[in-house]
């Protein structure tokens, strides 16, 4: 099988303030996820996390260089032009960000915000987009989407901007979903619902999806595989459970120990 | 402000113009008595030296009583510039000071400011000043500063007001109350530098604004009175004379407008540079 | 052991002008010397409101606190400057919480300053040594908050907080915008701290995980009240509350 992403020697460069020389942020990283497949992207900050996920979506800052080759679907990323990234952008590689308040435009109503995504990818007709808006937004579990939908972002809770946000990435389908830290922002007890929510979906509709995060407990509930992400290279890439288990690095070593129970040793 | 700020303005082209712009006219307004060539009040010849249009011995041409137009916009700049810069100095320090206590006493004392302010803000500036000039008849440049700075203070109290009350809700402001800090000690070390940039854009927006009320002051024979020549009365002096001896009003007007225009500029690009300051943080 | 810190019935109103909302609603409790209580709760139960109750930085509507026997909401003068001496606070947000525009080691020193607790030269050394206590080095007292990292910056809040060598410390969420590994570093500092200066924490959290290493007791707070107070291998084991099953079982579980 072919994979749906593929990313191969991947480097990317922070340039230097005022003639200073530039920073690596990613060093070589090359790793292939598969149709379907759930990845974790684990690492501390400053690890390189962000930056990764924003090259594979061709969002890096202007200050950020990226070299090297991201396949998607067949497509090299980094030599495709803006329009051809833009369109898979949202419709087959879509992205939910860590802060829902500031993902979201203040003074459109988070209806119209969802609805904005279909429209961006074609479709003229403006009822026909908010109905499909309400629609994915109730399935996402937004209690009275209809009502909801009409709200502005700062009428709803942190975990109701996340699912529409999640509403927004998932309305065109995508054949990727990656998950900047999704839940970072938001209180344990909504955490656990967007995480029970992302996986549900995932499985629901067999996309793949990339879990960016700081915390192994979140990537060991929700990914078969984790990468372990430390100082711009890739230290470890393991199905979880081995990782768990058996961390080698000692970044990893570090990041398991960090989550691990009390009263129970390696 | 803060340092990086500074650099920051100072590395924009325009804003390194506008600064050369107003510093030279202090500088100039500070050495009037060196560098003038004439006395600006001296009258060497009513008759014979009236009108003359621009020459190597006038640069500047001279008025209707034979007295050379540069030393007079020289000497002008002292006073016109003397008194705004006075003004607002005076406004700035009047709006911060009230601005920062009501918003660090708060209760009735707030109230009191805030509404004060309210009232004060919605009447117009230059009808009242007129007003309380023709009660108190002509006053001395004195007496212009206090009026025309007592009147400005305003725009600075709210804005100093509303970044107060801001940073009190910060964590480094409440971080420094559970120290014990006093409220004198957070408004001096806390809340002051964090609103001096704002301080700084209104202080450069009250000179723009105070420069021109002067000149109209002075201009309507109610502000510096001759013989004493700001750039206000010297532009009355030309107006009759509009037609035939254009020097009188173009130099002046070139002042006033190339000193208020550079004060825009720099508070624009103040603007701009506090905003960089702030996204870097 | 006797409580150094007594609440009855404490009561907080927030914003008493736009309606009457309840922060806190009646809470009692006790944290003992040396002790770490922790109390917990969802965003918006009112634990950030007692918290800045007790400390006297939100006004108290009714009920009583206690701090080493007297009456906290009383003090006044030189009485409420002693007991800010001696009950410090770290807050969440490390970039909120330090004054950008002061060099690290003038961050450190305000409290030293404002309680004269040392003269100039002293002070100088004292803040050295706080800021190598909390894993920092010395020579960062001439750097800005702006250039350290999220983890750093909570250690000079932490070293700001024992200038004045409290007994007593309020940690507001202080780990909670941290990342795993940064977090459990803090931690232990905070761990080790106790230890060698006898310190008692009221530790604030929303993440019941991360109360687990550090806490004595924890206290259940939901709507404004204490609902479920326990040791915490108690509370872990069999908790009582709804709350605090909700608490529990958004703990990721990890298929170990």
């Amino acid at each position: 099988m072919n994979p749906l992403l593929s990313v191969e020697g991947l480097h990317v460069d922070a340039a230097g303030a005022r003639g200073a020389a530039p920073r690596p942020v990613l060093r070589d990283v090359s790793f292939a996820l598969q149709p379907g497949a759930t990845v974790g992207l684990l690492g501390a900050s400053g690890s390189g996390k962000t930056s990764l996920a924003l090259a594979v979506l061709g969002l890096l800052p202007p200050a950020l260089t990226a070299r090297g080759r991201v396949f998607f679907e067949g497509l090299e990323l980094l030599a495709a032009s803006r329009g051809a990234r833009r369109l898979l952008r949202g419709r087959r590689l879509s992205m939910v960000f860590q802060e829902p308040l500031t993902a979201l435009n203040p003074r459109m109503r988070v209806g119209a915000q969802v609805a904005e995504v279909a429209r961006a990818h074609g479709e003229r007709e403006s009822r026909r987009a908010m109905r499909d808006a309400v629609v994915m937004m109730a399935r996402v579990g937004l209690a009275e989407a209809d009502v909801q939908a009409y709200r502005f972002p700062h009428e709803l809770s942190g975990g109701e901007r996340q699912r529409v946000l999640i509403a927004m990435a998932l309305l065109l389908d995508p054949a990727l979903l990656i998950a900047d830290e999704p839940t970072s922002a938001l209180d344990v007890t909504v955490q656990a619902q967007v995480l029970a929510l992302l996986r549900a979906q995932q499985r629901e509709r067999g996309m793949a999806l990339l879990l960016v995060s700081h915390d192994l407990g979140v990537i060991a509930t929700t990914c078969e595989r984790t990468l372990v992400l430390h100082d711009g290279s890739i230290v470890e890439d393991v199905p979880t459970r081995q990782l768990l288990a058996a961390p080698e690095h000692s970044q990893a070593r570090a990041l398991v120990a960090a989550v691990r129970p009390v009263g129970r040793s390696a | 402000m803060a340092a990086s700020t500074w650099h920051r303005l100072m590395d924009d082209r325009t804003a390194r113009a506008a600064v050369g712009v107003l510093g030279t006219a202090a500088l100039v307004a500070v050495l009037a008595r060196w560098i003038s060539p004439y006395d600006p009040t001296l009258q060497p010849d009513p008759v014979a030296l009236r009108l003359l249009a621009p020459s190597w011995q006038h640069p500047f041409g001279t008025d209707p009583f034979s007295r050379d137009v540069l030393s007079r916009v020289l000497h002008g700049a002292r006073v016109s510039l003397g008194v705004a810069v006075g003004a607002m100095l005076l406004s700035v320090t009047l709006g911060t000071a009230l601005g920062a206590v009501a918003a660090v006493v708060g209760g009735w004392v707030d109230t009191a400011v805030s509404g004060l302010v309210d009232v004060l803000i919605a009447m117009p500036r230059l009808l009242v000043v007129i007003t309380l000039v023709a009660t108190f008849g002509t006053l001395s440049p004195w007496w212009l500063v206090v009026l025309i700075g007592g009147s400005g203070w305003l725009t600075t109290a709210r804005i100093v007001r509303a970044e107060c009350r801001d940073h009190l809700q910060r964590e480094y402001v409440l971080a420094a109350r559970a120290l014990g800090a006093t409220h004198w000690r957070i408004v001096w070390h806390h809340l002051l530098p964090a609103v001096a940039p704002q301080v700084a854009v209104t202080a450069v927006l009250a000179l723009a604004a105070v420069i021109p009320l002067e000149a109209a002051l002075s201009f309507v024979g109610l502000g510096i009175q001759p013989p004493l020549p700001s750039w206000g009365n010297i532009l009355l002096d030309g107006t009759d004379y509009l037609t035939s001896a254009w020097w009188l009003v173009v130099f002046p007007l070139v002042a006033v407008t190339m000193t208020v225009g550079a004060a825009l500029v720099l508070a624009d690009r103040l603007r701009v540079a506090i905003a960089g300051e702030d996204r870097d943080q | 052991m006797s409580a150094l810190l007594e609440l009855r019935d404490v009561v907080v109103d927030y914003a008493p002008h736009n309606g009457r909302a309840r922060a806190v609603d009646g809470v009692s409790l006790d944290v003992a010397h040396g002790e770490t209580l922790a109390l917990v709760g969802e965003s918006g139960s009112g634990k950030t409101s007692l918290a800045r109750a007790i400390l006297r930085l939100v006004r108290t509507a009714s009920g009583t606190i206690r701090f080493d026997g007297a009456d906290v909401l009383a003090l006044s003068g030189s009485g409420l400057r002693q007991f800010r001496r001696r009950a410090q606070v770290v807050f969440q947000d490390p970039k909120a919480s330090l004054d950008p525009r002061m060099r690290v080691g003038d961050v450190v020193r305000e409290g030293i300053d404002i309680h004269a607790l040392a003269p100039r030269s002293e002070a100088d050394r004292r803040v050295e040594r706080l800021l190598q206590e909390v894993g920092l080095s010395a020579a960062d007292a001439e750097r800005f908050p702006h250039e350290f990292s999220g983890g750093e910056r909570q250690r000079i809040a932490i070293a700001r907080a024992l200038a004045v060598e409290p007994e007593f410390l309020v940690l507001d969420e202080a780990v909670s915008a941290l990342d795993v590994l940064v977090r459990q570093q803090v931690l232990d500092l905070l761990a080790s701290l106790q230890a060698a200066r006898a310190l008692t924490y009221l530790f604030i959290a929303h993440d019941l995980a991360v109360v687990e290493r550090i806490a004595t007791r924890v206290a259940v707070m939901q709507h404004g009240r204490i609902v479920e107070c326990a040791a915490t291998a108690t509370l872990f084991a069999a908790p009582s509350s709804g709350a605090a099953q909700a608490l529990l079982a958004a703990i990721p579980r990890i298929p170990w």
